[in-house]
């Protein structure tokens, strides 16, 4: 069992439905994106468009940021999903240095509200108190939360309204993930640092 | 600042730029109702579900959604996997809905202001009051209104409030009695005359599921703006399949990104379209030739004066038979019927439609339009070649045992094309070149979206007849107006002309009206921000004696009211709206039809009202129920059902709702009827509709479409003799007003072929203002509808996540030429003499000669999140003068040309 993801970038159109989806399911504070669509702009007017690149936690099976962490706040479940023990992080950053993506936000402490010109929270906000550590790291748990509940499909692949992504179990051939990349050749993103990344994608021609 | 607290604080309204800070200031003290039953002290779960209904953050909300509620609070929404449109699937506006729900800048308590003096910078001194009270100051000036004359109410609506979910926008009207209404979401949205005339359709989409050539005409497919319902999922899955899409527009969207950009210069989609047709007609000579005889009215014969030619017996409209070498009536036997030819009738030289259109086009050469376009002829060419071919002409398709024509072409005009000079024309042109090859309403092309509903006259199907239609049109042309929507000069207006309404408020005598506006209802509408003249409404707004609204945030339009009850959450209310994909369909979308049904699934957050509880609360209090009731049935199709209505009766909305669904289920298959207690555990109902209920072909061919729009052109002969009637009546020279002196310029727009006219937008190059500017949907943000704006986490995106920003958008070649470079702030000045300011990025996913605005904002209210108010005000440098709108829709052009310069 390891859980990754396929993401088909001849599917995407940028909307940013998973950058939200993430957002409120996961409560994250502004400016933490633990799900994000990168917009760019390749090749020379008027031969040229906009190319999207959704990124997130590639919960790499070889994961530097967890072999960097001193503490051990960083780990690697049997189901492949890497998670940050915020109870063990001291907030070295190590792990930020170490991942090639930029997955991981640091809480800083000095944006953790929507709504700072109000006194109280909202109910909402209320109701997600404590996710956020000051002075911790976070990232995309893969919606490990979901997998536990038996619902084994992140919050950003069920909501993306092209069907672009595809979670699942990497080590089973016929899950549809398994499939999709073997049918359509995906790879991951950088897989010369050697971290051995689960998230892989169609489309992607390098360099752009 | 007490509408934004539950516990009145009392504060002072600051003026000028300290107004910037003021809702900042107003966050102390402020509490939201209920917290105390939202988070339990020990910490447990008391309740922990998830409730279904649908989505409040778009306009056709098709999506249906779950949310997820722990002790009282809404925590988690997603997409309803089950849900045949979205399956499961969310837009980042659906995602984000939280955030309008427990957005602290919502209206929280009924107020009335205290200050009589109105305007964007005056603090209304609002002052808190009971439900109750707020109530009775609204009916009692409604008493006092309507005892003088229930013209002199006023109601205005927009896409804030989720225009489409409920009946009693539409029906506002003749249930209150009253003529007088303005829309401010109608003059940007010039989509639907051309649909009405070819689908039969308010709207229609594309069937890109069947579709291998995909020309989008500033449309947004579904893409670029994320409809979730179906829209992208089927424009995903028809790239995938290899279709390939042409993406004719001045700035370079999502879906130009997956297939090929062609930058057009604004307002020259219809010469790009007269080039198509002619390389088709002339060049090419290629046509459906069987669906153009047998389905159209291009074969009738056509007199001088552009009517068709009628025998003289039997007034029909004639056709003629090539084998029997003489003219016939159109319903009579033919052994071939003539598409091409001059002939001569008893004498009078007539001539097809067909050769009409085509002698229209004759010289609208690919060379010709590559000036006005800027896109080069052999691109037109070329584009036009590749789209005739991919048509496959004579294919046919068997879909689920139906046999149908085939041809997976389509030219799908948009509002980006529609919304310039000349743009309701564009759609027809457009709607031309798909008929040529026959590809409209079949598989593969534009298709209906509702079921239409059209009528036969002449053999000609048409939207309803057009001599009664005509009759009811020149009884109602009267000097003074009855009305002051303007549509009786706007004589093809789908909606009132908002210039026409507010000016007429504002100087009656003006606009030939003889009474005041007393009472005006705005709801979920803002025209300070939506629409062009802001000092226009805030004349009309200030005129007004009394003005209420149920309010969602205190928006500008919100500042002027007098009255203002504080309004439930899209998430909040208790509604209904059909399962239909109006845009793009898929494969999997194309049949899906249905109902959707939400209620709150929490405790409201404040004493709210729902629009539709407070309308139905007005007119039993006036004694319009009958009419309520009766109309509302009639809406609904509950009439001869035993579901209908009791006009004698009160109904809350959500008994009406239900008799609704019960209605709606029953007669549409289920099992038995289905009321509200079904849908409060469903979330929705849905059935798959039969393939000949999605395609016009099998259900038009009981006649004629008007390529040849003849209608149109009869429609504008009648508004030159209703002028010169009561011209000669009154002893005064009537005029639409604006056009005083150019009456010719009005009349010459209602023509029967395609027709350039040069005009303001089109005059390129004749004085300073040498860029154009443009618009258009960005995915967290469509319309400014449901509360985007207030929204944090959407704006979080538009300002740091998405490519298209809060900046100005300039081709490289264009800012290299003014010495501008990113980052400069700038200041933009149009044609019109609106300004905006902001600052550019440089580009090359925009025309050279244009600036985007992508993500409109700018907000004035002080009572808004100082996010709403970043951005830049687009819409102020459009215009809808009187003179310079589309005279014969009263829509606006979404763009015009600007000049720019670095500020100082």
């Amino acid at each position: 069992m390891r859980y990754g993801m396929l993401i088909d970038l001849e599917r995407c159109i940028g909307c940013n439905a998973c950058t939200v989806t993430c957002k409120q399911k996961n409560a994250t504070p502004p400016q933490t994106f633990w799900s994000r669509v990168t917009t760019t702009e390749i090749g020379e007017y008027p031969d040229c468009r906009r190319f999207f690149l959704p990124t997130l936690c590639n919960h790499c099976e070889n994961a530097a940021c967890e072999r960097v962490c001193p503490t051990g706040a960083t780990y690697t479940r049997e189901d492949g999903i890497v998670l940050v023990d915020k109870d063990k992080c001291i907030g070295c950053r190590m792990c930020m240095a170490a991942c090639p993506y930029g997955a991981r936000t640091f809480n800083f402490g000095d944006n953790t509200t929507y709504f700072p010109e109000f006194e109280e929270e909202t109910p909402y906000g209320k109701s997600h108190e404590g996710a956020f550590v000051v002075g911790t790291v976070s990232k995309c748990i893969f919606c490990s939360d979901r997998v536990d509940e038996g619902n084994p499909l992140s919050a950003c692949a069920q909501a993306c309204p092209t069907k672009a992504r595809v979670f699942g179990d990497l080590d089973d051939p016929d899950s549809e993930v398994s499939k999709g990349i073997r049918e359509m050749a995906a790879r991951p993103l950088m897989e010369e640092y050697g971290t051995k990344p689960c998230v892989y994608y169609v489309g992607y021609k390098g360099g752009e | 600042m007490e509408v934004l607290t539950q516990k009145t604080s009392r504060r002072g309204f600051l003026k000028g730029t300290a107004a910037l800070a003021a809702a900042a200031a107003l966050g102390a003290g402020v509490s939201l109702a209920g917290e105390s039953s939202l988070a339990l002290a020990d910490g447990t779960v008391q309740e922990d579900k998830w409730v279904k209904g649908f989505c409040g953050g778009c306009i056709f909300t098709n999506c249906g959604i779950e949310t997820h509620v722990v002790n009282g609070v809404a925590v988690e929404v997603r997409g309803m996997m089950e849900h045949p449109a979205n399956k499961g699937t969310m837009c980042p506006r659906g995602a984000a809905q939280l955030m309008t729900l427990y957005d602290p800048y919502r209206c929280k308590v009924p107020v009335k202001r205290t200050n009589p003096e109105k305007g964007l910078d005056v603090d209304p001194q609002w002052q808190e009051i009971s439900m109750d009270e707020a109530k009775q100051l609204i009916l009692d000036k409604m008493d006092e209104c309507y005892a003088k004359d229930p013209r002199r109410h006023m109601f205005v609506y927009g896409f804030g409030d989720s225009l489409h979910e409920d009946p009693f926008k539409k029906l506002y009207n003749s249930i209150m009695g009253t003529p007088n209404y303005a829309m401010t979401c109608g003059p940007l949205c010039e989509v639907h005359h051309a649909p009405t005339l070819f689908n039969n359709t308010f709207i229609d989409r594309v069937d890109v599921g069947h579709c291998n050539y995909l020309i989008a005409l500033g449309r947004n497919m579904g893409g670029t703006a994320a409809f979730a319902s179906g829209p992208s999922r089927a424009m995903a899955d028809a790239w995938k399949r290899g279709m390939k899409t042409v993406v004719v527009d001045p700035h370079c969207n999502s879906e130009a990104s997956h297939g090929e950009w062609l930058p057009i210069r604004p307002g020259s989609d219809m010469a790009f379209c007269m080039a198509m047709l002619n390389v088709l007609l002339h060049e090419l000579r290629v046509w459906d030739e069987p669906y153009l005889t047998e389905r159209t009215n291009l074969p009738y014969l056509i007199q001088e004066d552009q009517d068709y030619y009628r025998n003289p017996e039997t007034g029909k409209p004639m056709m003629w038979d090539a084998a029997a070498g003489v003219a016939k009536d159109y319903d009579a036997e033919f052994g071939e019927i003539a598409l091409e030819g001059q002939f001569t009738v008893d004498g009078t030289p007539v001539e097809t439609a067909f050769e009409k259109l085509k002698a229209s086009v004759k010289d609208s050469t690919p060379e010709w339009a590559a000036e006005k376009t800027g896109i080069s002829a052999e691109n037109i060419r070329r584009v036009t070649t590749e789209f005739a071919e991919a048509a496959q002409i004579g294919s046919t398709i068997v879909i689920d045992g139906v046999e149908l024509p085939y041809r997976p072409v389509c030219l799908a005009v948009g509002r980006g094309a529609a919304n310039t000079n000349q743009g309701q024309r564009t759609y027809i042109v457009g709607d031309t070149v798909t008929m040529i090859v026959g590809a409209l309403g079949v598989p593969g092309s534009v298709i209906h979206v509702e079921h239409p509903k059209f009528e036969v006259e002449d053999g000609v199907i048409l939207p309803e007849k057009l001599t009664p239609y005509l009759e009811k049109y020149d009884a109602g042309f009267t000097i003074p107006m009855n009305d002051m929507t303007g549509k009786q000069f706007a004589a093809l207006a789908r909606f009132p002309v908002l210039t026409t309404a507010m000016g007429a408020i504002v100087d009656p005598a003006k606009y030939y009206v003889d009474y005041d506006i007393d009472v005006m209802f705005p709801i979920g509408s803002n025209g300070f921000l939506a629409d062009t003249n802001r000092d226009m409404f805030v004349q009309a707004f200030k005129k007004v004696p009394f003005t209420f609204t149920t309010g969602l945030l205190m928006d500008e339009c919100s500042l002027f009211c007098d009255v203002i009850l504080p309004e439930a959450a899209p998430m909040e209310r208790t509604q209904i709206h059909p399962i239909e994909e109006i845009m793009t369909a898929g494969l999997d979308s194309l049949r899906v039809q249905g109902v959707n049904f939400k209620h709150s699934p929490i405790e409201p957050l404040f004493e709210t009202v729902q629009f539709d509880e407070f309308v139905m609360e007005l007119a039993y209090h006036v004694g319009n129920g009958a009419a309520l009731n009766m109309a509302t049935s009639g809406f609904f199709g509950m009439m001869g059902t035993p579901y209908q209505l009791d006009p004698t009766q009160e109904y809350t909305y959500e008994q009406v709702l239900d008799n609704y669904l019960k209605a709606y289920t029953s007669t549409h298959g289920a099992e038995e009827p289905y009321g509200v207690d079904y849908f409060k555990e469903h979330g929705f109902w849905a059935y798959t509709a039969a393939v000949e209920d999605c395609y016009d072909w099998c259900i038009q061919g009981v006649g004629r479409l008007p390529v040849y729009d003849q209608r149109d052109m009869i429609v504008g002969r009648h508004l030159k003799a209703n002028i010169e009637k009561w011209s000669e009546i009154t002893g005064q020279e009537i005029a639409q007003p604006g056009w005083e002196g150019r009456m010719d310029e009005v009349y010459a727009e209602y023509t029967p072929v395609p027709e350039w006219h040069d005009s303001w937008l089109t005059d390129f190059g004749t004085d300073e203002f040498d860029l154009f500017c443009v618009n258009w949907k960005i995915s967290p943000r469509i319309l400014g509808l449901g509360g985007a704006d207030n929204n944090v986490w959407l704006r979080e995106v538009v300002e740091h996540q998405n490519f298209d920003d809060l900046y100005i958008q300039i081709n490289p070649i264009a800012a290299e030429a003014r010495g501008l470079k990113d980052g400069d702030r700038v200041v933009v000045e149009s044609q019109h003499g609106g300004v905006a300011d902001g600052v550019i990025k440089v580009t090359g996913l925009i025309r050279e000669d244009c600036l985007g605005f992508p993500g409109q904002g700018q907000h004035v209210s002080a009572f808004l999140n100082p996010a709403a108010r970043k951005g830049t005000t687009y819409n102020q440098l459009l215009t809808a003068k009187d003179g310079e709108f589309f005279t014969v829709s009263g829509s606006i052009s979404i763009s015009t040309r600007v000049k720019i310069r670095k500020a100082e």
